[in-house]
């Protein structure tokens, strides 16, 4: 096991910048989530890793040593692919001993390092089987079986649950959740979903654009967002954004209606703003609440997720309670002060967190 | 046309058993026989009957104008002691061995190239078609310029490199072995791109993130050949090395535009060696035999194949249980 540390890193395809200058450091042990929209950077970033891609500028470290001009297979990491990258002419067994047999490892050794593995990962049965004959979850933990049989330093997520349809995908991920635990491999896992990234992640980095654009743990940046990227990207439904200005104690929407506000930055007052208000923080205030109309009712059992207008804009609110809402019909929204967002209308950035 | 006759009287709706006539008409099993009737018919005419008169004139001392009557295995057992048919059928078989390894090497070598990331790759894979695209008796004659005793491109370039000496230029084809390794090259000169654009299509399918996981496996460039190209891509060179073991061991037209078999009959295949005997002798029944008795040849490499091509277990699409 070892640490990763990614400094000021760069890539560009031809005059094409992909990656403007990251900095991720990545202690021993740690589950690090990269996540953004796709374009982002963050494969290209993974790949960097593996030793798959040059790196145009800056350094990676895995432990102690600057990997640059270290071929893949020195640096002693292992990676599973989006599509498994199974080998489809070899069998389970053999697809998980292949870099074993490669090192020349003798053969006993080879079938108790694959016979662990695939103990760990519930594969005894199909040892004989080939690729073709497993379903997507069998070749997806056959996939992480070639990679712990390697007992490396880094394991490499690449996107690896999007082949998965959603009810294995949610199996999936607690699985390799409890494989890390037990495990404690350092890892860095690429996706795009940023529920797989906040349920799995000991720290995650919102990538966007090439660039970080905050980095920390799930329920910091849940909690804390340092700008409205972050903000619209990290929580499903995606939080509610509002333009208005600041007024004292309280936003005032661009229609009239007024929303609360904790202690507003004391610079700002009056200026052009965007209020951000996650769906769950909506609650029904019949006195104090700005007025807004039903356009959709959608329940998912657990919850109500109701699409409104507020003010003339449309606004997503989640309720645990069960209203029995109907299109149309006239409710006063409130927020709780506390967990309200406000963002800088030119820059994006978090004005104040209450 | 009674049938048909029958058929239309009894066209009206019935409510009983329908006749045989009309169930061979509706019944969806007979269907598909009366869609393949057109190809069976032309594959009869232009296949099988060929090859039944082949094998009846092969039985027979036919000849150009004469009917011939049967004689038995009479042209088989004058073959099996004719030392200039003995000649052409280790040549073919040479020919066919030699062409077809080195094909397949020098074609493997340059799909793997063709499969990197070249500049200009559209342009150089178009190239690599070229010898294929030339018609066999242009390139044939071209080889003939080249190989020429007294023309020769290339003992002028010798004897200019100072390689030879002027007076004793080499006598490419008429020398017999001379002349059975210009054959050959001239063989596997037209016959790569085949190979190669066959074997490229087929590289062209293997998933880049194999060749990734193997390399984060630790895997060297030879052995990501070894364990991940080279497996993958069997099916497909069984394929192509079927087909081209069957083109090269019946080829014609090359040895025909090139060396008409000479010199002494050093590059008689059997195919030349048959038309030269059945049609240009006129001996119609020993140039059939001659032309029969490729068959359990070609017969065999079929079934090498078929075996061969015997779809592997890891292709096999399996359910899970």
């Amino acid at each position: 096991m070892a640490s990763v540390d990614i400094r000021d890193v760069r890539k560009s395809f031809g005059s094409t910048a992909i990656i403007h200058g990251v900095s991720v450091p990545i202690a021993d042990g740690e589950f690090v989530v990269l996540v953004g929209p796709s374009g982002c950077g963050k494969s290209t970033l993974l790949r960097m890793i593996a030793g798959l891609e040059n790196i145009t500028g800056g350094e990676i470290a895995i432990g102690d040593r600057v990997v640059n001009n270290v071929p893949p297979k020195e640096r002693d990491i292992a990676m599973v692919f989006q599509n498994y990258a199974l080998y489809p002419h070899m069998t389970v067994a053999d697809n998980m001993g292949f870099s074993l047999k490669l090192r020349n490892a003798p053969q006993s050794e080879i079938d108790s390092k694959v016979k662990r593995a695939a103990e760990i990962l519930n594969l005894g049965a199909l040892l004989d089987r080939f690729p073709r004959q497993l379903s997507g979850g069998q070749r997806q933990r056959v996939a992480m079986g070639r990679a712990i049989v390697r007992d490396p330093q880094v394991f490499l997520f690449d996107e690896p649950l999007s082949n998965l349809d959603a009810k294995l995908r949610v199996a999936m991920r607690t699985e390799i959740k409890e494989l890390h635990q037990r495990l404690k491999t350092t890892t860095v896992y690429v996706t795009h979903d940023q529920i797989e990234a906040m349920t799995m992640a000991d720290k995650i980095v919102v990538m966007h654009d090439g660039i970080v654009e905050q980095m920390g743990a799930p329920l910091d940046l849940y909690d804390n967002p340092v700008n409205l990227f972050v903000a619209g990207f990290i929580g499903s439904p995606a939080m509610n954004f509002l333009r208005g200005k600041i007024d004292g104690q309280s936003f005032v929407l661009e229609g009239g209606a007024r929303l609360p506000l904790g202690t507003p930055p004391s610079a700002s007052a009056s200026q052009p703003a965007i209020y951000g208000i996650r769906p769950e923080h909506f609650l029904i205030d019949n006195e104090a609440g700005a007025a807004a109309e039903v356009v959709v009712v959608e329940p998912t059992g657990s919850e109500i997720q109701v699409v409104a207008r507020l003010d003339g804009q449309e606004v997503i609110a989640v309720f645990r309670e069960r209203h029995d809402f109907k299109p149309g019909d006239k409710i006063r929204l409130g927020t709780d002060r506390r967990v309200t967002h406000l963002f800088d209308a030119q820059s994006g950035k978090t004005l104040a967190r209450q | 046309m009674a049938d048909a006759a029958v058929a239309r009287t009894e066209a009206r709706p019935m409510p009983g058993e329908p006749s045989a006539w009309q169930q061979l008409k509706v019944n969806r099993n007979w269907l598909g026989f009366w869609f393949m009737v057109p190809a069976m018919a032309f594959l009869v005419l232009f296949l099988v009957y060929p090859l039944g008169k082949g094998l009846w004139m092969s039985f027979t001392d036919a000849r150009i104008g004469r009917e011939g009557r049967f004689v038995g295995l009479e042209n088989f057992e004058w073959l099996s002691e004719d030392s200039d048919f003995i000649g052409a059928l280790i040549f073919t078989i040479v020919f066919t061995f030699v062409a077809s390894a080195v094909k397949f090497a020098i074609g493997l070598y340059l799909a793997l190239l063709l499969n990197n990331n070249l500049p200009f790759k559209a342009f150089i894979r178009s190239v690599v078609l070229i010898p294929f695209i030339v018609p066999t008796v242009l390139s044939a004659v071209a080889f003939w310029w080249i190989f020429d005793t007294q023309f020769s491109v290339i003992t002028w370039g010798l004897v200019k490199m100072g390689i030879i000496d002027r007076g004793s230029p080499i006598n490419w084809m008429g020398d017999p072995f001379m002349a059975q390794c210009v054959v050959i090259f001239a063989n596997i000169w037209r016959g790569i791109p085949f190979i190669a654009i066959t074997l490229l299509a087929g590289l062209q399918t293997v998933s880049p993130s194999l060749y990734e996981a193997a390399t984060l496996d630790g895997a060297t460039r030879w052995q990501n050949f070894r364990y991940v190209t080279y497996p993958l891509l069997t099916p497909i060179i069984a394929v192509v090395m079927t087909f081209s073991v069957l083109f090269t061991f019946t080829d014609f037209q090359l040895i025909w535009a090139m060396t008409r078999g000479g010199p002494v009959n050093a590059t008689h295949l059997m195919a030349t060696l048959s038309y030269q005997r059945g049609i240009l002798g006129g001996n119609l029944g020993e140039g059939a035999a001659i032309a029969i008795s490729m068959v359990p040849f070609l017969l065999a490499a079929i079934m090498f194949s078929w075996f061969g091509l015997q779809r592997r277990k890891w292709q096999q699409g399996e359910s899970n249980d």
